[in-house]
């Protein structure tokens, strides 16, 4: 009966021990009991009506999709030399647009239809990039990090209206694939969003 | 005999709500401590002190001091807190019980028992001044952002505006119907002649200022968003002209002359000097009956502001200047108090009698004694209540702005008073943003940036 018991007792004491011991959740997890949880990135995602990330990924992927079919990607000779610009946030939010951009550029590279020059950052007008063309010709070492073929700018706008009872948010983000030299807009599209928010009749 | 009964009552109350609100910054601390020996401290409290962290104007006041000390992200993160509150408050659902719990107690108890969510003035320039934060930090796009959002943010106050005052004719008839005239101020109240001073007579409304539109061109201009934008910087400029024709003096050029051309650069000088009319709740005490009990209107009003400036001149080696006030919180604040001021009236009349009616039973079924301690209970009640109704104190009660050309690497002296400042300004450079906060007379703080 004793035995019994001891061997009762043992085992309350090495599970507790065994317990205390072993990580959390199992090998290789820490945080186990947190309130943190993985989530699907590309799930819808509408929390508020701001622009989220349900809004980046649809615009990426529109847009992407978009100027690959242009003809001055499509059946270009050799993927042509492709420059990144600015795209203005003109909307009521904080949107950090180079998260736009960047998301773009990444499914572009991606494609192999066209390669990337570095960013010229905070430059968004075409002269700009004209001059600087003229400019680094002088220098030949420089004339090929210079030279695009093609600048990608654009613009984020909304329209917010609300009333009493429901707010609407319309979004539209537009690019533009322009020629440098002549200042020809070759291809342009756009993304429309439109969220609407409606009020509770009642609550606290 | 009434005299000293009701000193007495005012003590009580004074105490107990000193007691009450004993841990919080008060409104007098925070005025009477921006010099620049106790401005730190100030602000180390204001940012400590968690006890008001779910009130708007709290954030508003932590953010403008965080913005004269220079921290701009930090001020912008402060900022963000007091739009989430107010965009929770703006978007409540339509019957929302919290704003039936307030209505009633402001209706019964004390103009107190509402929560501040800030006038349409302090609406407007809370993106206003944060929109500065931003500049400051060189991020235009995001300064524009908060423009546009000042813009948009006038329509609730609209809305909320003509709901008032539908809510003040009913408030009015219902104290029609008991027999008291609403329609004169009482003499006693302190503002009474303020807020018919030609100035405030003469403002075209009490929430859009020709400081925050004449920023709005300026950073649509710098932003290079000026035509992507439809003109909005433009339309800006105009609606600033409108409100105050003295803001053409603002641009100044220099003579063209192909010596100066190589060298010019822009200055744009912003000038934020004071604190604005601090909020309070006026009690007018009045004796009922026998002269043992009494009862109070209590109405809005403001303590004057504080540490303003009268006189900003700036010279260059070119020029002399003399920048308009552009932002006058103070006009903005008694022209918001004269538009609301009937129904504010009406409903304290009709707090005023509906007190009186309770204390009158009290003093009916206990006496004298039940009578007084029934006014007192009041009294105690709605000074609480009142105490913690706060505005935005540390919004600056003037602006200037001033936007000229110089020439790259020259000094420019400020005289705000009597104080004088020079700095020398950077070379090579378009243009730059100098930003003064003018706290006290002993606190001027001057923080730049280059583009």
């Amino acid at each position: 009966m004793k035995t019994i018991a001891n061997i009762s007792v043992s085992i309350t004491i090495a599970a507790i021990l065994l317990n205390g011991c072993a990580p959390k959740g199992g090998a290789g997890m820490v945080g186990y009991d947190s309130n943190v949880k993985y989530g699907d990135a590309k799930a819808v995602e509408t929390v508020t009506a701001d622009f989220g990330s349900t809004d980046l990924q649809s615009t990426a992927e529109a847009l992407t999709q978009s100027l690959l079919e242009s003809r001055y990607i499509a059946k270009a000779q050799q993927p042509p030399k492709v420059r990144l610009r600015t795209v203005n946030n003109m909307t009521y939010e904080h949107i950090d647009t180079k998260a736009i951009t960047d998301k773009i550029r990444i499914k572009l590279l991606k494609s192999g239809a066209v390669r990337f020059l570095a960013d010229t950052a905070n430059l968004n007008q075409v002269n700009d990039e004209r001059e600087l063309t003229a400019s680094a010709t002088a220098i030949k070492e420089n004339k090929a990090m210079a030279d695009s073929d093609f600048i990608i700018t654009g613009n984020v706008r909304s329209i917010k209206k609300a009333n009493e009872n429901v707010q609407d948010v319309y979004y539209n983000v537009s690019l533009e694939l322009v020629n440098p030299q002549s200042g020809e807009i070759v291809w342009a599209d756009e993304k429309e969003i439109r969220k609407v928010t409606a009020k509770s009749s009642v609550g606290w | 005999m009434r005299n000293s009964l009701l000193k007495v009552a005012f003590r009580v109350t004074f105490f107990s709500s000193l007691l009450l609100h004993a841990s919080t910054l008060t409104t007098n601390q925070l005025r009477s401590n921006l010099s620049l020996n106790n401005f730190q401290t100030t602000l180390a409290s204001l940012s400590s002190d968690k006890s008001n962290e779910g009130q708007f104007w709290y954030w508003l006041n932590l953010a403008r001091l965080q913005q004269a000390n220079g921290d701009f992200s930090t001020s912008i993160q402060s900022f963000d807190t007091a739009y989430a509150i107010l965009d929770e408050y703006e978007n409540r659902a339509t019957v929302s019980l919290r704003n039936i719990g307030a209505f009633i107690g402001s209706s019964l108890m004390s103009k107190g028992s509402e929560t501040y969510y800030g006038k349409g003035y302090e609406r407007t320039l809370m993106h206003t001044l944060n929109a500065l934060n931003y500049m400051m930090l060189n991020d235009f796009e995001g300064a524009a952002v908060e423009m546009r959002r000042m813009e948009q943010r006038q329509e609730f106050w609209l809305k909320e505006s003509e709901a008032k005052l539908k809510e003040a004719s009913e408030e009015k008839e219902k104290a029609r119907r008991q027999g008291n005239d609403t329609s004169r101020i009482p003499t006693s109240y302190s503002l009474a002649s303020m807020l018919e001073d030609e100035e405030v007579r003469n403002l075209v409304n009490n929430y859009q200022d020709p400081f925050s539109y004449t920023l709005s061109s300026i950073i649509m201009d710098i932003s290079g968003q000026g035509a992507a934008s439809g003109e909005f910087g433009e339309v800006s400029l105009k609606r600033a002209i409108t409100l105050n024709p003295d803001v053409s003096k603002v641009f100044v050029k220099l003579p063209n002359s192909p010596l100066l051309k190589k060298n010019k650069m822009d200055v744009t000088l912003i000038v934020l000097a004071g604190e604005a009319p601090a909020l309070k709740i006026e009690k007018i005490r009045f004796p009922l009956f026998n002269g043992a009990n009494y009862t109070s209107v209590d109405l809005t009003s403001y303590a004057s502001p504080i540490n303003d400036i009268t006189t900003l001149t700036v010279t260059t080696d070119q020029l002399k200047l003399q920048p308009p006030r552009l932002l006058k919180t103070d006009i903005m604040a008694y022209k918001t108090l004269k538009d609301e001021l009937p129904g504010e009236l009406a409903k304290s009349v009709v707090r005023a009698t509906t007190k009186a009616i309770a204390t009158k039973q009290a003093s009916d079924h206990f006496g004298n004694l039940g009578g007084l301690v029934a006014s007192l209970l009041f009294d105690v009640g709605s000074t609480y209540a009142d105490s913690g109704f706060r505005n935005w104190e540390m919004m600056p009660n003037s602006g200037y702005i001033a936007k000229f050309e110089a020439i790259n690497n020259s000094t420019v002296t400020l005289k705000l008073n009597n104080a004088q400042e020079s700095f020398i300004l950077p070379s090579n450079k378009k243009g730059t943003i100098v930003l003064i906060n003018y706290l006290t007379p002993d606190n001027i703080r001057i923080n730049h940036v280059s583009y």
